[in-house]
């Protein structure tokens, strides 16, 4: 007999559908930004954006009170609202809408009968998971499972106690089944129809999408965790389902959740837009263009300004980083035989490193590329002592978990309180970090192989990635003597957030190890002849120096100094000088928009305060980070030197005339598109509605497990940036500018669907400065239209 | 006098703060900045001015106000305990409010955030240097204040005002423990407001004369403490109370505020250690809250939630240590032990750096396989279930009796009131027993309006019951005004006033309502034990309707529920 299908059933392909729908951050020390969207961004922004404001319960724009604000402080132009069509911004503010979950089927069905089912079980679910998958906080840890559920199983042996509300006889029964028929088994108890299974579904995830997102991104990168903890979505939601289930056991009288023709999927959200939407729409492209304009007008006449010709003597080249732009500017006028380059800062390594001192390796390449290259520093000589470099280090932290013990603590409360009093003044009144720096080496030849990767490079791939970096700038002629691969990093103390002040083209690591390896392999003799092979004839005397400029105290550590032949020391010696003045006066750009520094300090001044503030534990905006970003320029410094591009550009060197059919601009946009526009969109949602997209305040957050943070004890963890990194941030879309011609502009970003869906879709604006009539078209739909409204 | 000054300085900057709330952040900072030297400075000068004896131990400034017939002296005390904890607390703020002054720039409630901190400030000054039971408990109220509001500091959420109200109730039923303290030493002992007068011979006197009064004494005092400290079985407050920026986490829950029960139980150990029992109590209650606290901060994930319970643990320790009458030694923990939570709190955020870079795999294990029992691990995952425990057992039935009583038998209850003749004493037993049904029955309400209704009413059958025969009508009259003063307040639908509304209601020690209840409390003694239960019931359950509902009508209103 024909048996009929399981109408509860629940498939991977479903599972996989809702999984797109919560937030893909995972643990903290990995902080990538991405878009806080990704689920959307199949459709276009403006739709995807509402849809994702009625699932979510956001606000898709800003307030309109914010817009006049922006227009009072000319920020927006009356120009661009009237060209957009737009005659005034709207009176009337518009409420952040439910959302799925608090106007869903759950939430409003248990609170019909007077249960709040997010606060009741949000404390015993958050509490077993995060002892689960704790990476090292809790003193009593568990030996490791193979499953999740296996881990529960045996968690819950023996009897259920008294008031255990995971204790309940339901839950007890579901642990002896597999997860995924828990849910199927449970999903009739709690719905009268099978159709809104999904949707049921996604309210249980969205009801805590921070913890949602970790355990699928857990269940996804296991090699997250270092300690590794096996866990499944699957699992998860059988637990929370069951404990649904064992919640309405505990109602008289309870009947199942009734859809009331509710959408069952978000897809099927209504995106049309109110009047005000509307207008509010056109405030917001009104707000972005308004900028845009003022810096493109910059670029148009820097193209009819004639250059002074600049000797050069030093060629500096820079992660592409919006935080790079400044001291670029400042060093070029400082030094006129000085010239910046900008290129994606992991520097076409694409490979993980294990730090000298470190406990297990990372990856330094985009997250988008898998390595299987590891590059390993070593201490030249093996020092006793624990390595500390940028990050302050607080010993107590060794005895945190001693701290807990009773008679441990109450023994050392007493000399420890007394010797941290001290400690307590001098790190409020004087914060200082200890820096104790040992020598190390970098080794970057091959050397075999070691748990599935292998140890360093062969000279042929030395040299592809070294041309293949110095071809995607356009470098081919004009070589200096001294050239300097200028990494980034930044150090910041108290901060669980730290992850996210990096380099974002190294996954949010130091850009450190990666621009010494460059160096190392562009100075290889045997390198160097492969590259005349290729048609890069680096002249013998040029020397490669390996560098990283850390953003937040403005200082810069240089790599392999005594290796430098002595002729080149000539040339080093003075630009070391011209550098340390360029960053004082970075230091002094940045701190104009730090409210505690006063306005009149010199530059000497301000970069004492910015290397306080990266010390200070009691300092929540070590810098600004990416704050502020909003463009995104691909081609000859020509375009935007000398220009004040105020830190909100992100710079990558190319240039058009090497290029003919654009295959080098096709390469440099897959990079470039995702890395920034990723960086460009976190910060655009964060600050667009802080709570839901961001993390909210960082003052009350408490680390979580190591992986996460949260507010107080049982809240959920919170994902996106945190509000002192978004404050001073505009929400504008990042335009990207590539200099070329229209139509092969157009040809080298439609090569990649993947990148081109960025454009297509709008989450970005594609731009280009035609090299024939040297204007700027911006690209609508499949047309270039000139900017000027 | 300088040590006056030292106590009242913060609470003058505080109202300053209040005043001046539009003042620019920079110059609030720099007036903060003046504060800290100006107060470590003071604190100074006291403190080498008593090592030289030039400054006196006890401060009488005699009567500092006395309405309706209830003095209030001002007794303070500068021995060596309160120079303890006046010179820590002095020393802490002094860090704090540098820590926080660039910490909470630009936050949103700055100015809120530094008046309140410095309320807490005056309010632990007051209990460090309380010479009498009256100020001691104004001290705690303030302390009790500031605490609700730095936990609900971030209105804008849900999840913090939640919490600020569950351990506003802890609060609420155990800082009765006071009150009902200085009740029994002054009414039924018939002894003298100042600790120092206290001495234990006069209590063990007065023990064996009124042993059931001496029993309820001791318990009020424990059970003051065991709140104020989050001890079992009250510890399952403290993690809920991390909600706030860190700096006010550090100050309450790992330095100061939490050291409050045990600095109450060192002020009061004349009184206490001549009762019977108490001291094994103390004991005991501390030994379970070592347990408690070790084994639940032992399991905790977080960072925030494993200090806070590892303070309680060693809080527990304090208690043992002043059970057995170490009262040194307790006090040196409790200074060191304040210093070392408070920097473990504000280095928090900086662990994850700091264990990714050195990371610790080992099983940590507690010795005994007892611990590793798998419901053991469960007890200490779920924090021994002590919340639950209180739902089921208080909350719940609280709730659902008062959601199953039925107007009618209230009105029933006012008819026999008025057709039968009883005597009085009984009359005020009735009317007391229908006051405290309808506070039941009003914190069962959903409906806030209707809660409000039914806990006005309530109040005022208190008073007039308590009244009767006592006051003189102009005394009564007074409590009409303030009433309906308040009422006003209420209904003016402005967030501020109604605060000040529900502080006047719930008898907050600045408002006339206080002295009313003193007062109340003093004439009802004679009526008994359990009218004082009634009397007290009524007093919290009201409290508690008025603040829920105000949260319910402005914070909550106002607040995002995903979080």
């Amino acid at each position: 007999m024909h048996m009929k299908a399981n109408p509860w059933k629940i498939s991977e392909d479903l599972l996989e559908h809702l999984l797109h729908y919560v937030p893909s951050q995972g643990p903290i020390k990995d902080f990538i930004h991405h878009n806080t969207l990704h689920a959307f961004q199949k459709e276009k922004f403006d739709s995807g954006v509402l849809r994702a404001a009625r699932l979510f319960g956001a606000n898709p724009r800003l307030h309109p009170s914010e817009f006049r604000e922006f227009q009072k402080a000319g920020r927006l132009s009356d120009e661009c609202l009237k060209a957009f069509g737009l005659e005034r911004i709207p009176e009337d503010p518009t409420p952040a809408p439910g959302g799925w979950v608090q106007d869903g089927i759950r939430v409003p069905g248990f609170q019909s009968s007077g249960v709040d089912i997010l606060q009741k079980t949000r404390g015993p679910l958050f509490r077993i998971l995060a002892n689960y998958l704790d990476q090292g906080v809790a003193a009593h840890s568990h030996r490791s499972f193979p499953r999740f559920w296996d881990w529960l199983s045996h968690y819950f042996e023996g009897k259920a106690l008294n008031f255990e509300l995971l204790g309940h006889p339901y839950l007890q029964a579901a642990l002896k089944k597999e997860p995924l028929a828990v849910i199927e088994e449970s999903l009739p108890l709690l719905l009268d129809r099978p159709e809104y299974s999904a949707r049921y579904l996604l309210e249980i995830l969205l009801g805590h999408p921070g913890w949602s997102g970790l355990v699928h991104q857990v269940e996804r990168k296991p090699e997250g965790l270092f300690d590794a903890k096996p866990i499944t979505i699957v699992e998860f939601l059988a637990l929370e389902i069951a404990l649904d289930v064992a919640v309405s056991r505990e109602i008289k009288g309870f009947t199942a959740f009734q859809g009331k023709g509710l959408p069952t999927d978000p897809r099927e959200i209504d995106s049309t837009e109110t009047a005000t939407e509307k207008s509010l729409r056109l405030a917001q492209e009104a707000l972005e263009w308004s900028f845009y304009l003022r810096k493109i007008t910059k670029i148009e006449a820097n193209a009819t300004n004639p250059l002074p010709q600049r000797n050069n003597h030093v060629q500096v080249f820079f992660c592409i980083d919006d935080r790079e732009c400044s001291i670029r500017r400042h060093l070029e006028r400082l030094d006129e035989h000085v010239s910046t380059y900008g290129a994606a800062g992991f520097f076409g390594l694409d490979c993980k490193i294990l730090e000298a001192g470190y406990p297990y390796m990372v990856q330094s390449c985009p997250v988008v590329l898998t390595p299987k290259v590891l590059i390993e520093e070593e201490f030249i000589e093996t020092p006793e002592e624990s390595f500390t470099r940028q990050m302050p280090e607080h010993h107590h932290h060794h005895l945190s978990r001693t701290y807990t013990h009773p008679l441990k603590a109450w023994v050392n409360s007493f000399w420890k309180g007394l010797q941290l009093s001290r400690d307590l003044v001098s790190q409020v009144f004087h914060p200082t970090a200890q820096e104790a720096e040992k020598p190390t080496r970098l080794k970057i030849h091959y050397s075999g192989e070691r748990d599935g990767m292998r140890l360093g490079y062969t000279r042929q791939e030395m040299a592809d990635r070294v041309f293949s970096v110095l071809r995607n700038v356009g470098f081919k002629r004009e070589f200096s003597k001294l050239v300097i691969i200028m990494g980034h990093e930044s150090s910041s103390n108290n901060n669980p957030h730290y992850a996210a002040y990096d380099c974002g083209a190294c996954s949010g690591r130091t850009g450190a190890q990666n621009a010494r390896a460059f160096a190392m392999m562009a100075n290889d003799p045997e390198v160097r002849k492969m590259l005349i092979e290729k048609g890069l004839p680096l002249p013998q005397d040029c020397w490669f120096v390996g560098a990283v400029h850390n953003t937040t105290r403005d200082e810069v550590r240089y790599f392999d100094v005594q290796d430098i032949p002595d002729h080149i020391q000539l040339l080093f010696a003075p630009f070391l000088r011209t550098f340390e003045k360029a960053l004082a006066l970075n230091a002094k750009e940045r701190t104009a928009k730090f409210d505690l520094f006063s306005k009149n300090g010199t530059p000497e001044q301000a970069h004492d305060h910015v290397r306080l503030r990266s010390v200070a534990l009691f300092e929540p905006r070590p810098e600004l980070n990416h704050a502020t970003n909003a463009m995104c320029v691909v081609g000859r410094r020509k375009l935007t030197m000398g220009q004040n591009f105020d830190r909100r550009s992100f710079l990558h060197s190319y240039d058009p005339s090497t290029d003919p059919d654009g295959q080098v601009l096709t390469g440099i946009l897959n990079a470039v598109v995702p890395v920034c526009g990723g960086i460009n969109l976190e910060y655009y949602f964060s600050r667009m509605d802080n709570q839901v997209y961001g993390a909210g305040t960082k003052l009350p957050h408490n680390v979580v497990g190591l992986f996460g943070v949260s507010n107080g004890v049982i809240g959920d963890l919170r994902t996106g940036l945190p509000s002192q990194m978004i404050e001073v941030h505009d929400p504008l879309r990042l335009l990207i500018i590539v200099e070329q011609e229209l139509s092969t502009a157009l040809l080298a970003v439609k090569r990649n669907p993947a990148t081109y869906e960025w454009i297509q879709n709008e989450w970005v604006h594609y731009a280009c400065y035609n090299t024939a009539d040297h204007k700027v078209y911006r690209l609508q739909g499949e047309e270039w239209k000139r900017v000027i409204p | 006098m300088i040590g006056l000054f030292v106590v009242f300085l913060p609470l003058v900057v505080s109202a300053l703060l209040l005043i001046f709330y539009r003042a620019p952040e920079d110059r609030v900072g720099s007036w903060l900045n003046l504060y800290s030297w100006l107060g470590i400075s003071l604190t100074l000068v006291l403190l080498l001015g008593r090592a030289f004896g030039v400054l006196p131990e006890l401060v009488d400034e005699g009567l500092w106000f006395q309405e309706l017939g209830v003095p209030v002296e001002t007794d303070f005390l500068f021995d060596l305990k309160a120079l303890c904890l006046i010179g820590l607390s002095s020393f802490l703020f002094w860090i704090i409010l540098r820590f926080a002054r660039v910490y909470m720039h630009r936050e949103a409630g700055f100015h809120r955030f530094f008046r309140t901190l410095l309320l807490s400030h005056f309010g632990l000054n007051m209990i460090a240097t309380a010479g009498n039971f009256e100020l001691f408990f104004i001290g705690w109220e303030v302390l009790g204040l500031s605490s609700f509001l730095l936990i609900g500091f971030y209105r804008d959420r849900a999840t913090p005002v939640l919490n600020a109200f569950k351990i506003y109730c802890v609060y609420r039923i155990c800082d009765i423990g006071i009150l009902m303290s200085g009740f029994v030493i002054h009414h039924e002992f018939g002894l003298g407001g100042q600790f120092p007068e206290l001495s234990p011979s006069k209590i063990s006197h007065m023990v064996s004369a009124e042993p059931v009064m001496a029993a309820i004494l001791g318990a009020s005092i424990l059970l003051a403490a065991l709140g104020k400290s989050a001890q079992f079985p009250f510890s399952f407050w403290l993690p809920r109370a991390l909600e706030g920026p860190t700096p006010s986490s550090a100050v309450f829950y790992g330095a100061l505020s939490i050291h409050a029960g045990v600095y109450l139980l060192l002020r009061t150990q004349a009184i206490w250690s001549s009762i019977p029992y108490v001291s094994f109590f103390v004991f005991l209650f501390g030994g379970m809250s070592v347990l408690v606290g070790t084994m639940s901060g032992r399991a905790q994930a977080n960072i925030k939630g494993q200090i806070g319970y590892a303070s309680v643990a060693q809080v527990g320790i304090m208690l043992m240590e002043v059970a057995l009458g170490w009262n040194d030694l307790a006090l040196l923990h409790l200074c060191t032990h304040a210093i070392l939570r408070a920097y473990q709190f504000l280095t928090s955020p900086s662990i994850v750096a700091h264990f990714i870079r050195h990371p610790v795999r080992d099983q940590h294990q507690s010795g005994f396989g007892f611990f590793r029992r798998p419901w053991m691990r469960r007890l200490s995952v779920g924090e021994f279930f002590i919340e639950e425990f209180w739902n089921r057992v208080l909350v719940r039935p609280v709730m659902s009796l008062g959601s199953s009583i039925p107007l009618l038998a209230l009105l029933l209850l006012g008819l026999s009131y008025g057709l039968w003749s009883l005597g009085s004493s009984l009359k005020v037993y009735l009317v007391m027993s229908g006051a405290f049904v309808l506070s039941i029955r009003a914190i069962s309400r959903k409906s806030p309006k209707e809660a409000i209704l039914f806990s006005f009413v309530s109040m005022m059958l208190v008073i007039y019951s308590g009244t009767r025969g006592f006051l003189d009508p102009e005394t009564f009259r007074l409590f009409l005004w303030v009433m309906i003063a308040g009422a006003l307040l209420w209904l003016s639908g402005q967030e501020k006033l109604k605060f000040l509304a529900w502080l006047v209601f719930a008898g907050f020690p600045i408002s006339p309502f206080f002295l009313g209840e003193e007062l109340l409390l003093q004439h009802l003694g004679d009526e008994g034990f359990f009218a004082l239960t009634l009397f007290f019931g009524t007093f919290i359950l009201n409290g508690l309707v008025l603040i829920r509902s105000f949260l319910q009508e402005t914070w909550l209103a106002q607040a995002r529920p995903l979080d």
